[in-house]
């Protein structure tokens, strides 16, 4: 088995005549921590749509989980994107008419089957077991996020994708979240960070710069968490 | 638990947009009461409507079949006690005979003045009507003829070749039961005497004169220049009396004189015809109240009115029931006219309701585009999206529908008071229908938000849209 769960190579995102992404080549192997850095208008989103199975590249392959998803069909993504990814945004996106809990259960709803003890231990182990009946505009922004993180984590995916995950959190609230990555890290889940804040850039072990459609700078960080335990074990 | 957060989903999403999703369901409520309301108006109202269209006349008569020129008026009880009695309106036995008035004839109505009045209370009379024996009610025509009006006396003979041929021909069918007027009242010796002095006399001028010429014979108000000597006619072809009138000559001893109560306006062929007290005639004839036709007001449409004839016909071989097809087709062609205007007001609604979900699920729909982006992204595939919103769609309809249905109910009791002054029965399959109907159009009409809501990319969750 490939130890990458993640690789692109030679893809390329063309709208007309503008390339959101040019001929990228990018591993991400299996518990790994990467930060995707740069400007607006760099290829950033780009880059995560196509990786979090909601767009396809106009050329080039992406390797998810040892299966080429670059021809697969919108029907086809949704199934990978369901089982393999978890989503955190930036504005949170939590749905306003359900309580933390049921937000989080959405997610099972879709995955597998709802399962209310698991959905509470999720929002438990992100610090909201108290809060799992509330509302979102019950609860602060980085409730709000930390609410994102549980439901993004209820079915175990096997990559996290994170867009700007603390661009509206407060400094603690940052921290609140950050230690939660670092521990789903040290639990060896895949992480992919998009960020434009060069602290939470920084806490992953690689962290990836474009810059017009290109990746322009590989920066490694070495006091960044290391792989986890249980994935050195198995490499 | 996947069926309850569903539903849970479906309700909150309702709920949380309440005012939005309320303008949806009032449109729905509103098309369900109309629908509702309109249906059972339809379905109920059409046997009150027979009811008030009956009072435009009766819509069948019994006429006598074979050679008999009249029948025993028992036979009218005995085919009454037959009919249902909410169907029957009211009940008319008439003997029509040919009379005399200032030399010139006439058909005369002998009847139950009061059961005419009932059964055709759309009659104009200029005075009032006759209120006991030794009053008459005179058409228009004749009235103008004779330069009579109301508190006018006149004197009616009856033909020369009638007493004959009354004496003759209603030997078989003598009444075995006497009408209430036919026994009383000072005409009685009068009419029979002159009955007996005077009944074969002339027989043999005019006796046999030509029965069997029907064919020619022309309707309305007997004219004593028109050449016909056929039986008298009314509008319908109905053949009203089979004495020659055209050519008749008053028996001098046979008369009765009556006080005109009131002139009869109808603008039909009851201008030409004087109606008078059954017991009036009897004394006039000199026989037995007998009916030469019998007019009946039956709260039935056309096909009905027909099964009732053909059972009436079955069970009385002595008359023929035949139902005036001019007015029960007229009665199914309003009904029918009815019908077909509710149910283009109905289908007008339903359309306009479609609308209005169809306007407010789009709104929700572009409402909600991130929170179905979300869905998308978690891993909602089309065929999720749908059933969430077809769930709504179905709340929606089946809340304003279940609504609807019972204020429908009460706008037709409401329709029915104050327009029939009758209550209408809760069919409860109207408001099934209506509850199914609701749910079914407020389905069809998010079947382009849906569409709509399936396309939006999941995507736009992460561009921050």
């Amino acid at each position: 088995m490939n130890d990458a769960l993640l690789e692109l190579s030679k893809v390329s995102k063309i709208y007309g005549d503008l390339h959101a992404l040019d001929e990228v080549d990018l591993t991400v192997g299996r518990g790994e921590w990467v930060s995707i850095v740069g400007p607006s208008g760099s290829g950033k989103t780009t880059m995560m749509n196509i990786i979090g199975c909601m767009d396809h590249p106009t050329s080039g392959t992406v390797v998810l989980d040892n299966r080429d998803i670059s021809e697969f069909s919108s029907f086809d993504l949704t199934q990978v994107r369901r089982e393999t990814i978890g989503l955190i945004f930036q504005q949170f996106h939590l749905i306003p008419h359900l309580t933390a809990i049921e937000n989080v259960m959405v997610s099972q709803y879709y995955h597998s089957m709802p399962d209310e003890q698991e959905a509470r231990n999720a929002l438990e182990r992100v610090g909201l077991g108290d809060r799992a009946t509330h509302l979102p505009r019950q609860l602060s922004g980085g409730e709000q996020q930390r609410v994102c993180v549980a439901r993004a984590l209820i079915n175990s995916p096997k990559i996290v994708l994170a867009d700007e995950p603390t661009g509206n959190l407060d400094a603690n609230n940052e921290h609140i979240v950050l230690d939660i990555f670092g521990e789903l890290h040290d639990e060896g889940t895949t992480l992919i960070v998009v960020t434009h804040d060069a602290t939470v850039a920084a806490k992953a072990q690689r962290e990836i710069r474009l810059d017009h459609g290109k990746v322009v700078e590989e920066i490694i960080h070495n006091d960044a968490p290391q792989v986890s335990s249980v994935l050195k074990e198995e490499k | 638990m996947r069926r309850k957060l569903f539903w849970r989903m479906v309700i909150s999403s309702i709920l949380r947009r309440r005012s939005r999703v309320l303008v949806a369901m009032l449109a729905v409520a509103i098309g369900a009461t109309t629908l509702s309301g309109l249906a059972t108006i339809t379905i109920d109202v059409p046997r009150q409507m027979a009811r008030e269209m009956r009072a435009s006349g009766a819509n069948m008569v019994l006429l006598p079949t074979g050679t008999n020129t009249s029948f025993s008026p028992t036979v009218i009880d005995e085919v009454t006690a037959d009919i249902p009695r909410d169907q029957l309106i009211g009940v008319l036995g008439i003997d029509y005979e040919a009379v005399i008035i200032n030399e010139m004839p006439y058909v005369a109505a002998g009847t139950d003045l009061n059961a005419a009045k009932a059964t055709n209370p759309y009659w104009y009379v200029d005075g009032e009507w006759p209120s006991d024996a030794g009053q008459v009610l005179l058409g228009r025509d004749i009235a103008t003829t004779i330069d009579a009006k109301a508190g006018d006396q006149v004197t009616l003979a009856v033909l020369a070749d009638q007493s004959q041929g009354a004496a003759s021909s209603r030997s078989s069918a003598q009444p075995s039961t006497p009408d209430d007027h036919g026994g009383s009242s000072d005409h009685s010796d009068h009419g029979s005497s002159d009955h007996s002095d005077h009944g074969s006399s002339d027989h043999s001028d005019h006796g046999s004169s030509d029965h069997s010429d029907h064919g020619s014979a022309d309707s309305g108000q007997p004219n004593p220049e028109q050449e016909n000597t056929g039986p008298a006619k009314n509008d319908d072809g109905k053949v009203i009396s089979d004495q020659p009138v055209g050519n008749a000559a008053p028996n001098a001893g046979t008369q009765v004189t009556l006080t005109v109560s009131g002139i009869l306006e109808t603008g039909s062929s009851e201008d030409g015809f004087v109606y008078l007290w059954t017991k009036d005639m009897t004394s006039l004839t000199g026989t037995n109240p007998v009916v030469t036709v019998a007019e009946l007001s039956v709260s039935a449409e056309s096909n009905q009115l027909q099964e009732l004839a053909d059972q009436i016909n079955a069970g009385h071989p002595e008359i023929h029931a035949q139902p005036v097809a001019r007015l029960a087709h007229s009665d199914a062609n309003i009904l029918n006219m009815l019908r077909s205007l509710m149910v283009i007001i109905t289908v007008i609604v339903l359309a306009l309701i479609m609308i209005g979900v169809s306007t407010t699920m789009m709104a929700v729909v572009t409402e909600r585009r991130t929170e179905i982006g979300l869905r998308k992204a978690l891993g909602a595939d089309n065929r999720s999206i749908v059933t969430e919103f077809l769930g709504e769609a179905v709340v929606l309809g089946m809340v304003g529908g279940i609504g609807g249905a019972g204020a429908g109910y009460g706008l037709a009791q409401l329709i029915s008071l104050n327009v029939f002054h009758r209550t209408v029965m809760l069919h409860v399959e109207i408001l099934l229908v209506t509850v199914a109907a609701s749910v079914i159009v407020s389905t069809l009409a998010s079947f382009i938000p849906v569409h709509r809501a399936v396309e939006v990319d999941p995507a736009l969750v992460l561009r921050g849209e």
